[in-house]
């Protein structure tokens, strides 16, 4: 009977009509009314909310630092998201997510969310009390004004914030400190700066083809990259080529789940890529395969790096360096230079290396010798920021008058910083990102004593992270914005809950593929949370109510009037919309010619392609795509921390559904290598270096090479595993020239291991 | 106070303690809920250690052992805003009544329950009817019974709870159990 009853209730709730006629019999016997210190409220049937009827679609983007940046449709019913699908009009994101955009909705509506402003009571004890966003903003302020005063500018306030969001409008955060004062900025990058700076010595910009032009290629090299965990949409241009009868080969230090895809696969020892590729050039320039007219035509300085070739290298020299046999570079090269077109996908990766970026030229070379630049299905593939030209309204800020600043060298820029940097008396203070933990000790003049950690997890992320916790210990307040609990809200002072992509409004593009999407806001922001914009303006708004003129933000803002002023004529003309409504009907790809460098009009010095680069000798290196030895081992085992599929950097590992999937973090080692240690599968070991040590579980594999550990970065929720605690803050060799400080040579660290 | 009295601002006491914002707020319900019941209550000497270990089951910023949300015992997966949640929602819509949070706080929060529990309470000595006994029926065992011991016992099998929030959920349990006993029979719901 209790069923039945059960099942007539829900149907009578199920149903719109019997649940008006209910209302309505018990609103005409006076059943209810609303109670004096209640909490819920009368309902009026004309009130704005309408929970009833079909569902309401939206656009969304993926704003992850990821090459695919998927398009989405968001499906809202009741006001609540319902489930979510790639878009079906991008070719690209081509109806799919991923399994990590597949959970969205799982963090939307985690109860572990981050809910409102909190203030810890001591930095890392766990004991927090929820404070109101007046209370919250009152507080930053009042620290950010107090280090005004002590130090007459506020070099004493850092940002650390990196990629956490690529939505246009987040650059509002940098908006937001400028619009402070100067401010010291941690600056650079991590992910790509070495192979940035190599492409614009040997180019004059980083400019990939459409990678969706793949398919077009005769011949693919994917060269340190694994696109089938980490860019799973460009796959099925890899698959297309193939079934043309193009053939793929994977150069890895490991055996990846897209070697596995591969028609070869070449184990290079690890870093030594960059004599690999001026060995197969040596040979094509041998047999005469140099595609003699394009080198004439569009680059200067070969004849010198055929010297260079001629004097330095062979090809046994380079199966001994790499570990690849002659026989193999031999065939390698010569179909290569024949395929056409042919192309290489270098990855990020690859040049995370103290050779890195003098590896990429050495790969761009190659590419550039064969005359593949500028084809369809060609190119030297590495990313791109063509479709970013939008107008940066957020970003552009003044800082109040009067404000004094660095007065060193002038303050470096990103290579995400879309503003116009004029000369200027004084500027922020950049400091390296990628020594981060250095940075902040050494600091001095004013020292740093505040931090505010936005769209970043640097006790996740950054390198050294014994060094980064004792740096720490010097700041006075540390404000952290984010979504979720992790190693940063951990030491956090003040922590403060922000939207998800459904909750804001924004745009987003990608650095590999062409495509536009807008991101609309689904719904309301759970909770307290508030976008970055909307911080900004209730910092400015408390920031002038103590001290009028301390901020120039402006502190009321239309998140939606503000991700339209980010579009300009330029973005209009790109893809061929009239406006930014156009996107509401999906997104739109970029009308370019699929080959990037088509017009061969190159953005050198000389306009050509620079096989020997002035530039390139300014910035401290060789002229030419020179070998450069490898980081001499300090430790028995090569580790490599490469990126899983299970998560975007910090992001996603910690969601329960990826934890069902991906339980545990390992340590992979082949099993000659652990039969040696007297390891075996599933044993607790200890991986240990002059960094730090870890204690996890080994798993044995023979697609890791005998003389490396391979742990996926970077942390795992709920346990002490982090890579970077084996991880030190080793410089790349390049990446100062265009994005403000050298990259990491994250790759080249070594450990050991021992049964634990 | 009379017996009625009691209920109600043990009920009151209940749904405000559950959504308080600070250790004030937390102190003022836990004094209502003393004085609504006989039982013996400890009096915590800081109660800053209360909102700290309140903040750490029910609130954040970290993962939550014990989420105040009935769909994440209820539903599917363990999450918010769920198939369940907008049930609750039409419940309340049912009762003329809605949410000030309009889903940014999900509807199926404790409080917002045990206030719609008040709300059902006064309805049906207002003016009761076999249809109100029936949706109250309903939301008292299939909804509330579901969700609430299991709550009160993720609660409960935490380490570390203070004495005071322990006895605020031990009240909990004891005002359903109660309800439960005295909810409208299957006879006296006519539908």
């Amino acid at each position: 009977m209790s069923e039945l009853i059960k099942e007539k209730i829900e149907q009578t709730l199920d149903c719109p009509v019997t649940r008006r006629r209910f209302i309505q019999s018990l609103l005409l016997a006076g059943a209810v009314a609303a109670m004096p210190g209640g909490i819920l409220k009368p309902f009026r049937s004309d009130a704005g909310i309408v929970y009833e009827g079909d569902y309401q679609i939206f656009r969304n983007a993926c704003p992850r630092n990821c090459y695919d940046t998927c398009s989405i449709k968001s499906y809202v019913k009741d006001g609540v998201l319902q489930f979510i699908e790639g878009s079906p009009e991008s070719t690209f994101t081509d109806g799919g997510l991923c399994q990590k955009g597949y959970e969205y909705v799982r963090r939307a509506y985690s109860p572990d969310r981050i809910k409102y402003p909190m203030m810890q009571e001591g930095r890392g004890t766990g004991n927090w009390k929820r404070i109101s966003w007046d209370q919250a903003m009152d507080k930053i302020a009042k620290k950010i004004l107090a280090l005004k005063e002590k130090d007459g500018s506020l070099l004493g306030l850092a940002l650390t914030k990196y990629s956490g969001n690529f939505g246009i409008t987040n650059y509002c955060v940098e908006g937001m400190m400028s619009s402070l004062g100067y401010t010291t900025r941690m600056v650079g990058t991590p992910c790509w700066p070495a192979g940035i700076d190599a492409q614009n010595f040997d180019m004059g910009d980083m400019w990939c083809n459409d990678p969706e032009d793949m398919a077009n290629s005769r011949y693919l090299i994917l060269w340190g990259v694994n696109p089938a965990a980490c860019s799973v949409h460009s796959m099925k241009y890899i698959y297309e080529a193939q079934e043309r009868g193009a053939k793929v080969l994977v150069i890895d230090p490991v055996f990846s789940e897209t070697a596995a895809k591969a028609d070869m696969y070449w184990q290079v020892k690890t870093s030594t890529d960059g004599a690999l590729a001026l060995g197969m050039a040596r040979h094509i320039l041998d047999k005469g395969m140099v595609d003699e007219g394009w080198v004439k035509q569009n680059s200067i300085g070969f004849d010198e790096f055929a010297d260079y070739l001629r004097k330095n290298v062979t090809v046994e020299w380079a199966a001994k360096e790499s570990g690849v046999p002659a026989k193999q570079i031999v065939r390698v090269a010569e179909e290569f230079a024949t395929a056409d077109p042919a192309t290489i996908w270098i990855g990020y990766g690859l040049q995370r290396h103290t050779n890195g970026g003098a590896n990429v030229r050495a790969i761009d070379a190659l590419v550039a010798m064969t005359g593949n630049i500028g084809k369809t299905g060609g190119g030297a593939r590495y990313g791109h920021l063509y479709t970013w030209g939008f107008n940066y309204h957020a970003l552009v800020m003044k800082q109040p008058k009067g404000s004094k600043g660095w007065t060193g060298k002038a303050g470096p820029k990103g290579e995400f910083d879309f503003s116009e940097g004029g000369a200027a008396k004084y500027s922020d203070r950049g400091l390296n990102i990628n020594k981060t933990a250095q940075e902040l000790l050494d600091a001095t003049d004013p020292a740093v004593k505040m931090l505010w950690v936005s769209c970043k997890n640097p006790l996740s992320q950054d390198f050294d992270k014994n060094k980064l916790k004792k740096a720490m210990k010097q700041l006075e307040m540390v404000v952290v914005v984010d979504q979720f609990f992790n190693q940063t809200v951990e030491l956090a002072d003040i922590v403060l809950p922000v939207t998800t992509l459904f909750e804001e409004w924004t745009v987003d593009v990608s650095y590999w593929q062409y495509w536009l999407s807008i991101n609309e806001q689904a719904i309301k922001p759970m909770f307290e949370a508030k976008s970055n914009l909307e911080i900004a303006a209730a910092l400015s708004a408390k920031m002038n109510a103590l001290s009028p003129g301390s901020c120039t933000y402006p502190t009321k803002i239309d998140t939606k009037e503000w991700m339209i002023k980010e579009f300009n004529k330029g973005i209009y003309g790109l893809f061929g919309i009239n406006s930014w409504e156009d996107l509401k009907k999906g997104p739109r790809k970029a009308k370019v010619h699929p080959a990037s460098w088509s017009d061969l009009k190159f953005k050198t010095p000389s306009k050509k392609y620079e096989f020997k680069s002035e530039t390139a000798v300014k910035w401290g290196h060789k002229a030419l795509p020179e070998y450069k030895a490898p980081r001499k081992p300090y430790a028995p085992f090569q580790l490599l921390t490469p990126h899983s599929k299970f998560g975007i950097h910090s992001q996603f590992i910690n969601i329960d559904w990826m934890h069902d999937i991906n339980p545990e973090p390992f340590v992979y080692i082949n099993p000659e290598a652990a039969k040696k240690k007297g390891i075996s599968d599933g044993d607790k070991v200890r991986v240990f270096n002059k960094v730090g040590e870890m204690v996890l579980k080994a798993k044995l594999g023979d697609n890791v090479p005998t003389d490396t550990l391979l742990m996926y970065e970077a942390w795992f929720a709920k346990n002490p595993y982090n890579v970077n605690n084996l991880v030190d803050d080793t410089s790349a060799d390049m990446g100062a020239y265009k994005t403000g400080a050298p990259g990491v040579a994250i790759h080249d660290q070594f450990a050991d291991i021992a049964k634990a | 106070m009379i017996n009625e009295e009691k209920a109600l601002l043990r009920a009151t006491s209940l749904r405000d303690f559950f959504i308080a914002r600070d250790a004030p707020e937390m102190a003022d319900a836990y004094q209502s809920l003393i004085k609504s019941v006989k039982t013996a209550a400890p009096i915590p000497a800081d109660w800053k250690d209360i909102e700290f270990a309140f903040n750490r089951l029910f609130v954040g910023p970290n993962s939550l052992p014990s989420p105040p949300f009935a769909s994440v015992y209820i539903d599917s997966e363990p999450q918010i805003m769920s198939p369940s949640t907008i049930r609750i929602r039409q419940i309340y819509g049912m009762l003329g009544l809605t949410s000030p949070y309009e889903g940014s706080l999900p509807d199926d929060h404790l409080s917002l329950e045990l206030d719609a529990s008040i709300h059902f309470k006064t309805a049906l000595n207002r003016n009761d009817s076999a249809e109100l006994r029936g949706l109250w029926r309903y939301f008292l065992v299939d909804h509330l019974g579901l969700w609430i011991p299991q709550f009160v016992n993720r609660v409960l099998s935490t380490k570390g709870v203070p004495q005071a929030i322990l006895f605020a959920v031990n009240q909990l349990k004891d005002w359903l159990k109660e309800e439960i006993s005295a909810v409208p029979t299957v006879e006296q719901v006519n539908l």
